[in-house]
């Protein structure tokens, strides 16, 4: 613990993550909290765990081998033991699945379901580190008992249960607590549906149990086995990675599914509007129909101006056909004299002609009578023979006569224009009069239908509130929730993490691979000549100037080199005190398809030496009986079923 | 011709110029269709008489002022239901006459009057009228007029000379025939009840009383 490597604490990552995403400390301790990434440093103090006793009773039901069980092991410590029978189908691998139900409180996949309702009591007692524990199952079918604290001859209650549930989580509990492991919480996309899916105990309890034909090297599941790895061999900062990977993948499903509801909420808010809308069209094509109040009072304005105006074309017009008709009375009276004059002159000649046909004959003052040669004389001179006047010669009365015609005509002329402005005066004046009418009309029309109440006032409310709910929805539509930004600082807060850890991580990997080597070596896997476990778990074999991966190899050799790692990784543990594997394996043997004997015992003879070199290793080995593990492990740390015979 | 010296200043009014001739035609025609033979002492070349001036100045008025004359009609038509009247009535506005046929007269003291002397000179020199003063019981001087024996010749060569004068031989019977051998005082008194006429200041020319007329007849036409 002393040379733990350069790993940072939660305070440096956080100010980084700050630092790189320009916000404040507060601001990105509240996201990661908000998105349930605890920055919390766990450090792991790798604790041992040994068994140290297993008993059980019960009775065995069914037509072969039924009875009373009574099953006692004791005296359990660190080191390498075996379960052995000559035969198949004796209880091996039931012995350790019922360790396995003991540790994790869950018997379902451990123990066979035919033998379900065979147990009746079970106890095992185990240690960790100094600790000693008993699980004590009371009820084996109804799953009641108690995990007591050992404190020399007196047992304190840890914790009972009651279920089959209580008891799984009651180990799943006290192990997480007690190895100071955490549970794993995946952000699973199932059917579009984001799920949180948690992992703890059970899981990581895979770890501690090699299947005979492993498919994958932590674990049953490729994906999750990087943070199992990661887990066991005590890289910092790994959960919270862990976490702000999930919390981001919870963030895309959260944002497929946000905008999925938006996208409903959008299309739902579109038909809304369309709808407003046709409400709205239809309101204002009624409303087009309603006279409207303020047009009628516009219109009623207006007419009123038509009254104003028309009076005023009127009064203009009285005027007007006053002055016209003077004028046209004088152009009358004017023709009248000029045609009077004309008669006058036509009457005048006549008159001329009738008196000169007659000449005096005597005077009209003495009544003396002219004489003859008075007449003569005065005739030859031109002279009046009344006043002896020079008689002028007339001027041409055709000449007069025309021209006294041409001034009757002008003047007939001059009457026919202004009876033409009389007609027009007269035509401007009935016209005012007929729109003084109209207008007045108008008014009386419009008052009456100002006083009557319209329609028009509700429908205005009706198309304000559509409107209005127009405008809240719209308003919703801008408001509609943006992709959570979050997902930067997450990024950020991956990459950084990561970067905390990644050397640490690559150097613990290549002590681990040199381990892997040596041991698989020992474990009898042949001409291996290096390996190396990557960051992803994926182990990657130079075999005989060739490269290969740990899925292409034999079932076999997939448990030696499973078994290789595991124990690699609880060395270096052991090294550094750093990682979490309590030491523990439980090792079931091929059943069917068992490794042929020579790989076999070579892999117990490796056992054998580790467990000497590591000493609080503890492995349990189920196997059929065999001479080469009966030579490498003592009696006394064997269960052995002879002949036919069942080991319980 | 024109003679600075003797020039009439322009801001002295001249009278309107008097046809002479054709006052002289239309009163030869008033006296010698107004005549009857005469019976007293024996004139020469005289044979028909007129008597009384205001007369002649009545029957002169009736010519000269046809609104006049149509309301006298128009009376007539009302009282005696004669339709000759108000045809007579309805032709002298059809002809425009109270427009182009009056004459004007003035108001004098009695009524309208125009002195004949020189319109009478113009008859009395050629033989045609010979004016005549009676002395009246009652002290004043009554003017007759003798009509020479030439003068019916005279209007009915100038009839046949000259048709447009025919105006003033039917007017002349029209106005005789309304005037029914009243006498000249009669006739007066019957001109001073129109209202125009006897409003009139002396010295001013009588006003045409037409339009008042024209209605009037439109009243009594649709009536009819």
């Amino acid at each position: 613990m002393a040379d733990e490597p350069k790993t940072l604490d939660a305070a440096a990552l956080l100010a980084e993550i700050a630092t790189k995403s320009g916000r404040t400390l507060d601001e990105v301790r509240g996201l990661l909290t908000r998105h349930g990434v605890a920055y919390k440093p766990s450090i792991a103090v790798p604790k041992h765990l040994c068994i140290r006793s297993l008993a059980f009773t019960g009775e065995k039901k069914g037509e072969k081998a039924s009875g009373p069980v009574s099953f006692a092991w004791d005296d359990l410590g660190p080191g390498l033991w075996a379960i052995l029978s000559d035969r198949n189908f004796r209880g091996k691998s039931t012995l350790l699945g019922i360790m396995k139900w003991c540790l994790t409180g869950r018997r379902a996949e451990n123990v066979p379901s035919e033998m379900a309702e065979w147990f009746h009591t079970v106890t095992m007692a185990f240690t960790l580190d100094d600790q000693a524990y008993e699980v004590e199952i009371t009820d084996a079918v109804a799953s009641t008992g108690t995990l007591w604290r050992v404190e020399g001859e007196k047992r304190f209650e840890q914790a009972s249960f009651a279920s089959p549930e209580g008891f799984e989580a009651l180990m799943s509990d006290f192990f997480m607590g007690q190895l100071g492991l955490q549970t794993m919480v995946v952000h699973a996309d199932i059917k579009s549906q984001g799920v949180d899916q948690s992992h703890h105990w059970p899981w990581l309890f895979g770890a501690m149990a090699i299947e005979p034909n492993p498919k994958s090297l932590f674990g049953s599941n490729q994906l999750l086995g990087v943070r199992m790895m990661q887990m066991y061999l005590g890289v910092p900062w790994t959960n919270a990675t862990n976490d702000v990977m999930s919390a981001q993948n919870r963030i895309v499903t959260e944002t497929r599914q946000a905008t999925a509801d938006g996208e409903r909420s959008r299309v739902r808010r579109k038909a809304r509007l369309a709808e407003l809308d046709a409400e709205i069209a239809l309101l204002r094509k009624q409303l087009d129909k309603l006279p409207r109040e303020q047009d009628q009072r516009m219109a009623l304005r207006r007419a009123n101006r038509d009254v104003a105006d028309a009076e005023a074309r009127l009064r203009e017009g009285d005027r007007t056909l006053a002055a016209v008709a003077m004028d046209f009375a004088a152009a009358k009276d004017a023709h009248a004299a000029a045609r009077r004059d004309l008669q006058d002159f036509r009457d005048g000649r006549a008159a001329r002609r009738v008196f000169r046909s007659l000449d005096p004959l005597c005077c009209p003052r003495c009544d003396d009578v002219f004489d003859e040669e008075r007449k003569q004389a005065t005739r030859e001179r031109h002279d009046c023979v009344v006043c002896g006047k020079h008689e002028e010669p007339e001027g041409n009365p055709v000449t007069q006569e025309a021209g006294l015609k041409d001034a009757a005509t002008e003047a007939e002329a001059a009457v026919a224009a202004q009876r033409r402005r009389v007609t027009a005066a007269e035509g401007a004046l009935s016209k005012a009069r007929d729109d003084r009418e109209k207008a007045e009309g108008e008014c009386r029309r419009l008052e009456a239908a100002l006083a009557e109440p319209s329609g028009a006032r509700d429908l205005e409310l009706e198309i304000i509130r559509r409107e209005a709910r127009k405008e809240e929805l719209q308003d919703e539509a801008s408001l509609t929730p943006k992709p959570v930004d979050d997902q930067a600082i997450l990024e950020i807060a991956e990459k950084v993490t990561k970067k905390a850890f990644k050397p640490l991580q690559e150097e613990l990997l290549a002590e681990v691979s040199e381990l892997i080597r040596d041991y698989a070596v020992r474990f009898g896997v042949e001409s291996l000549e290096g390996v190396t476990l990557r960051g992803n778990t994926h182990l990657l074999l130079s075999k005989g100037g060739g490269t290969a991966f740990f899925g292409a190899q034999t079932d076999g050799e997939r448990a030696r080199l499973k078994i290789a790692t595991t124990l690699a990784i609880i060395k270096v543990a052991e090294r550094r005190g750093l990682g979490r594997h309590p030491g523990l394996l439980l090792i079931d043997s091929p059943g069917a398809n068992e490794m042929v004997d020579q790989d076999y015992a070579s892999l117990v003879a490796g056992l054998a030496h580790l467990a000497e070199e590591i000493d609080h290793l503890q492995v349990f080995v189920a196997a059929v009986n065999n001479e080469t593990i009966r030579g490498h492990v003592p009696g006394a740390r064997v269960r052995y079923a002879a002949g036919d015979d069942y080991l319980w | 011709m024109a003679n600075p010296g003797a020039s009439t200043p322009p801001d002295v009014p001249t009278a309107p110029k008097v046809d002479y001739h054709r006052n002289a035609l239309r009163i030869l025609f008033i006296l010698v269709k107004g005549s009857r033979p005469y019976t007293g002492v024996p004139v020469e070349g005289y044979d028909r008489v007129f008597r009384g001036e205001t007369k002649v100045q009545a029957l002169d008025f009736w010519v000269r002022y046809p609104d006049y004359l149509a309301d006298e009609l128009l009376s007539l038509y009302e009282a005696t239901g004669d339709e000759e009247c108000l045809a007579a009535a309805s032709e002298i506005f059809a002809e425009e006459e109270p427009d182009l046929r009056r004459v004007p007269m003035l108001r004098r003291y009695f009524g309208a009057y125009e002195p004949l002397d020189t319109v009478l000179g113009i008859l009395k020199s050629r033989r045609l009228v010979l004016p005549r003063s009676r002395q009246m019981e009652r002290g004043t001087d009554e003017h007759d007029f003798l009509v020479g024996t030439e003068a019916p010749g005279l209007i009915a060569r100038a009839l046949a000379d000259l048709p447009e004068l025919g105006w003033y031989d039917r007017r002349v019977d029209l106005v005789l025939r309304v005037a029914d051998g009243r006498g000249g005082y009669a006739l007066k008194e019957r001109q001073h009840r129109q209202k125009e006429y006897h409003d009139a200041q002396t010295g001013d020319l009588i006003p045409t009383t037409a339009e008042r007329v024209r209605k009037r007849l439109e009243t009594l036409w649709r009536a009819a």
